[in-house]
């Protein structure tokens, strides 16, 4: 769980201290172990297929119209840093 | 040993909308840097986005129209990733229940018909624009492309050259331009195209490494790249080395690809629902009645045009190329049902008039009344093909109709036996020699003798009738 932990907290470019590995390692170990236990009490298997949202809807959406946009002093008003009307980042190097 | 290029192709459309997909900022091209943006588009915490309904409807007909199987559930998915452009870290997009899989995409190269396999077209969201500063340590970021909706259709690997890539995206760009769901402009970024390649020996079936290549600004330059990727991976496995499996870019002015820094690890997007946008069922009787709205794609009017019309296969070919110009065929040939005639004049002066000016058929001053209103002058025999020739010019630059411009320069032919007569006979008495050369047999001496009775008549005679009244005047 110690790899999973570390490994996912690089991806989210989260920085942790060897002591927040091992207790988050344990607080999900916990919740995992939890949620195993409806696997092997309960056997849904072809029964119920996985819900990633609790209630059922339809047609959500909404018509194709322009709503006027943010001005762009409150646009930038939050960046911290700008050029002009730029959010100004450390350069990228793609290439 | 020969090898071949196995290569599937990953293109991006914009859809054509107003408002962006789950916001209403508008999708407008250019705009000040972060003009068009809102707290859902910047990803300000807290918004819900809402998903724009023609976004949707577009997308299915897309789908529906390379023959995909269209699912009744419209599922988003968070697909996590770190860069600039990107302002929630997060592009929604969809992953495990696509919009719709297993189409296809009949398309011809050399003659021959290959059908390539669709595996998948879904929805997802365009992320913004990064601009690099000139040789300084910063980049600039404009939204207004954040969360533009944007169309993902993913070919199988069924494509075996780089001529075969060209054509696929040439007919893909020309179905969803007669679908008018996108306007497929490289230069304004609405349709891009990433490429997957990779080789294997002819004649076997297995899949070998692939390579990605990215940065191609035109259908050309895709060929152009597949074309140096194929040689790239031939020499590197006859040099007895290994293909990575990495992303390269293509140079168009080096004429190259080149590989990206590999990051230092594989990415994982940890793709998971996306929880701000509810699964949600379609309305049933949405993808029927969108099916049912599908315009006749292009396949099926090259064929009524050729069938129907009696068009050669060429002709339906060239003028089924842009949607604008068979429409006005078509309008065309309400006026003056002689389709090949119309043909021959679009493709011919009309279309070398408006690509000199850089012009569409829609915008010219031509309309199809005024083109068959002349096309009726010339079969009446009042001016010859070859007056028409000028006169279709003067049409297209000033809109006026042919009998107008008949009148005011009297062009109208001489076909009146009166007077060509009197100019047959100056032209014979002039040119005795030539009339006895024809009456030796010598036919092209007649032509000669028509020219002079032409130049006479500042070329208004009718030549058919000035034609056969030398003929009647030298046989007596």
């Amino acid at each position: 769980m110690e790899d999973k932990v570390r490994y996912v907290a690089r991806l989210a470019r989260i920085k942790l201290t060897d002591g927040e590995v091992g207790l988050f390692s344990r607080q999900l170990d916990g919740i995992l172990g939890y949620v195993d236990k409806l696997n092997r009490k309960l056997d849904i298997q072809g029964k119920a297929p996985p819900m990633s949202h609790p209630h059922e809807a339809s047609n959500s959406f909404r018509a194709d119209e322009v709503k006027p946009s943010l001005p762009p002093e409150k646009v930038l008003a939050n960046a911290p840093q700008k050029k002009g009307d730029f959010f100004k980042v450390p350069r990228i190097i793609e290439e | 040993m020969a090898y071949e290029p196995v290569i599937g192709l990953e293109v991006h459309v914009q859809l054509k909308t107003v408002s962006k997909m789950f916001c209403g900022c508008t999708t407008e091209f250019g705009g000040a840097p972060n003009s068009h943006t809102c707290p859902v588009c910047l990803g300000f915490p807290g918004v819900l986005p809402v998903l724009n309904k023609r976004a949707l409807t577009e997308a299915i007909r897309a789908a529906l129209a390379v023959g995909c199987k269209v699912s009744g559930k419209v599922k988003f998915h968070r697909k996590n990733y770190f860069y600039p452009d990107l302002p929630k870290d997060y592009q929604i997009s969809q992953y495990d229940e696509p919009l719709s899989e297993h189409g296809c995409l009949k398309i011809k190269t050399g003659g021959a018909e290959k059908t390539i396999r669709i595996k998948r077209v879904h929805m997802e969201e365009d992320a913004g624009k990064l601009i690099h500063e000139e040789g300084g340590g910063s980049s600039f970021v404009d939204f207004n492309r954040s969360g533009m909706p944007l169309l993902e259709i993913v070919s199988e690997p069924d494509i075996n050259s780089p001529e075969e890539a060209y054509q696929y995206l040439t007919d893909l760009k020309l179905l969803l331009r007669y679908l008018d769901v996108s306007d497929c402009d490289m230069e304004k970024g609405s349709l891009r195209c990433d490429a997957n390649i990779s080789i294997r020996k002819k004649g076997e079936a297995g899949l070998g490494t692939k390579a990605e290549v990215k940065n191609m600004n035109s259908f050309k330059a895709v060929k152009s790249a597949l074309e140096f990727e194929f040689e790239r991976q031939v020499k590197c496995l006859e040099a007895g080395e290994r293909i990575i499996q990495e992303t390269r870019l293509w140079d168009p002015d080096k004429g190259l690809t080149a590989s990206m820094r590999s990051k230092e690890e594989a990415h994982d997007y940890r793709y998971f629902p996306e929880p701000d946008l509810v699964p949600f069922a379609l309305e049933s009787g949405l993808i029927d009645a969108e099916r049912k709205n599908l315009p006749e794609l292009p396949e099926a009017r090259k064929a009524r045009f050729v069938g129907a019309l009696g068009l050669p296969e060429y002709d339906a070919e060239v003028l089924i190329q842009d949607k604008g110009t068979a429409d006005y065929f078509e309008e065309c040939v309400k006026f003056y049902n002689k389709p090949k005639t119309v043909s021959n004049w679009l493709m011919g002066d009309v279309s070398g008039y408006l690509n000199a000016k850089n012009l569409s058929v829609r915008d010219s001053k031509l309309k199809p009344p005024g083109l068959a209103g002349l096309l009726k002058e010339v079969d009446s025999g009042k001016i010859s093909g070859k007056m028409a020739k000028d006169i279709i010019i003067e049409m297209l630059d000033t809109g006026k109709d042919a009998g107008a411009i008949i009148s005011e320069k009297g062009l109208a032919q001489i076909s009146d036996s009166g007077e060509l007569e009197k100019f047959a006979e100056e032209a014979i008495a002039e040119n005795a020699k030539t009339a006895e050369d024809f009456l030796k047999g010598k036919d092209n001496a007649l032509m000669f003798l028509v020219g002079q009775v032409m130049k006479k008549t500042k070329g208004k005679a009718n030549p058919a009738a000035v034609n056969k009244i030398l003929r009647d005047k030298l046989s007596k």
